[in-house]
């Protein structure tokens, strides 16, 4: 008997965590200050309110929610990034490539000849079918010259591998044709380096099709573009419905 | 006098096939040739890397074939002689549990089982535990790993990972922001932007988020206070302390030629 009337007490008794107020007195203020409490009212009388809208009192209309939606300012982080990005904009820099990576072979040809007629060419040559352009390099020094002007033009640093291998102006060319033209170098992924890179023109055959890799990165920015669309047609039927009833009312 | 006459014999008939197996070889390979005893690596000024001039660099060490199994070996022992070995595990005697025999010998229809510390059992203690500091540090000749820090600078160098930073007979002037070491200097006395001209030459190369490694030849203190932002991909090492890890780890590595030169004469086997 003894221990079931204990637990009782104890079931009845709240355990309280917060901390002692000091400012008990406050408690006496609040209520000599307090409102007087609105009569109940109907509930038919309330929907009728709420329905015809005369409900809505001042009070309501001019709160704001404070949600991460209604933060119309700028992020700080962000500021400070965009600051930075300015700065580093600004920063003066020796800029001997070119910004634009060459990305046809037209362009290619013509930085290629400006770059032969412009440092070994005792001739000046107009096209890249020219048999000048496969004779070897006739000096390292020639060699040197030729190929800083084709990367300051084409924009892409060749490998000092490549730089030993390739003896003559038109092997430069096929190289480019091969690695940045073709848009390998574009395709490179350093975590994958010998990943095989298939497209339709890799296979003749009809019976073969290449169905193109969608990275994650692309799925996710086109599930959240379906997302916010799903979204706002949802949004605009809830607002149609609305006045629709409000009319038929 | 007939024994000598044979042996006459033998020796020209070996001579000839010689000849001939020299001779033949010539003619079955055409175009054979003797491998380029030089690579090239152009020599850059820094951070706008813009060539100034070609420098051979021997083929033993910019252009050595792929050596996996030294690497391996290289690598392995690096990460032995990091490890600190500064575990403790204890032994059956500093276990914590009593020597208590758990069961009786016999009769109980399990197992043989001694105290509750055996090694065998759960939260049992350590076989053959050790107290620190542990020695996990294993040994390789000199010859192969330099064989091998020689290696993974060809690797990297065939990968087109490496640049060259320096101003040794130069073709070509260096610019007036540019410097033939690796160093990064403010752009004026007024203003502190080091920083900013770090991360510029990180955007202009497409290096951001790169592991990057830097050799230098001697500390370079504007390197390494303006790097400090991006401490997590940039490795600054001093040519003596380079290791294996450190070169192939990193996605590009620019090296002073000196600190190159160092590296080549010293492991050159």
């Amino acid at each position: 008997m003894i221990s079931r009337s204990a637990n009782k007490l104890g079931a009845q008794r709240g355990l309280h965590s917060s901390l002692r107020n000091p400012d008990f007195m406050s408690w006496f203020k609040r209520r000599q200050n307090a409102k007087p409490a609105e009569p109940t009212k109907d509930t038919k009388q309330v929907i009728e309110e709420i329905e015809s809208g005369e409900n809505a009192s001042a009070a309501s209309k001019n709160k704001m929610r404070l949600t991460e939606d209604s933060f119309i300012g700028q992020e700080l982080g962000a500021i400070n990034k965009a600051e930075r990005q300015a700065a580093v904009q600004h920063i003066p820099f020796n800029k001997w490539l070119s910004s634009t990576k060459v990305a046809s072979a037209k362009t290619l040809d013509d930085s290629l000849l400006q770059a032969y007629n412009s440092t070994i060419g005792k001739i000046s040559i107009s096209s890249v079918e020219d048999e000048s352009l496969a004779l070897p390099f006739r000096d390292l020094i020639g060699k040197f010259h030729f190929t800083k002007a084709l990367q300051a033009a084409t924009g892409v640093l060749v490998p000092d591998y490549q730089l030993t291998r390739l003896q003559s102006p038109l092997e430069f060319r096929d190289f480019y044709l091969k690695e940045v033209v073709s848009g390998k170098l574009a395709k490179f992924k350093e975590s994958e380096p010998n990943a095989i890179d298939l497209d339709d023109t890799s296979y003749t055959a009809k019976s073969i099709q290449v169905v193109k890799s969608v990275t994650p990165k692309d799925q996710r920015r086109r599930l959240s573009k379906i997302l916010l669309e799903v979204e706002s047609l949802e949004r605009e039927n809830a607002r149609l419905a609305l006045e629709k009833a409000r009319q038929a009312a | 006098m007939s024994s000598c006459g044979t042996s006459r014999l033998l020796l020209r008939s070996i001579q000839s096939i010689r000849f001939q197996s020299s001779h033949s070889a010539a003619q079955v390979l055409p175009h054979a040739s003797l491998p380029p005893v030089f690579t090239l690596a152009t020599l850059r000024s820094f951070p706008s890397l813009e060539p100034l001039t070609f420098v051979p660099v021997p083929a033993t060490v910019f252009d050595a074939p792929l050596r996996r199994d030294l690497l391996w070996k290289a690598v392995v022992y690096e990460n032995d002689n990091k490890r600190v070995g500064s575990s403790n595990p204890p032994s059956r005697s500093e276990n914590g549990y009593s020597r208590r025999k758990l069961l009786p010998q016999k009769g109980s229809g399990k197992a043989r089982a001694g105290d509750a510390n055996s090694p065998t059992r759960h939260n049992g203690s350590r076989a053959l535990a050790r107290s620190a500091p542990n020695d996990y540090t294993t040994k390789l000749p000199q010859k192969a790993y330099s064989q091998a820090i020689i290696n993974a600078l060809s690797y990297q160098y065939r990968r087109g990972n490496i640049y060259v930073i320096g101003g040794a007979n130069p073709l070509c002037e260096t610019h007036d922001l540019d410097l033939n070491e690796l160093e990064i200097l403010p752009t004026s006395l007024e203003h502190d932007n080091g920083d900013l001209v770090f991360e510029k030459f990180l955007e202009t190369h497409d290096l951001t988020r790169d592991t990057l490694l830097f050799i230098v030849n001697a500390p370079r203190a504007g390197l390494f206070r303006y790097t400090e932002p991006f401490k997590d991909d940039v490795n600054i090492v001093q040519k003596e302390f380079v290791d294996v890890n450190d070169i192939l780890k990193a996605r590009r590595i620019f090296v002073e030629l000196e600190a190159l030169e160092y590296l080549a004469v010293t492991h050159t086997v």
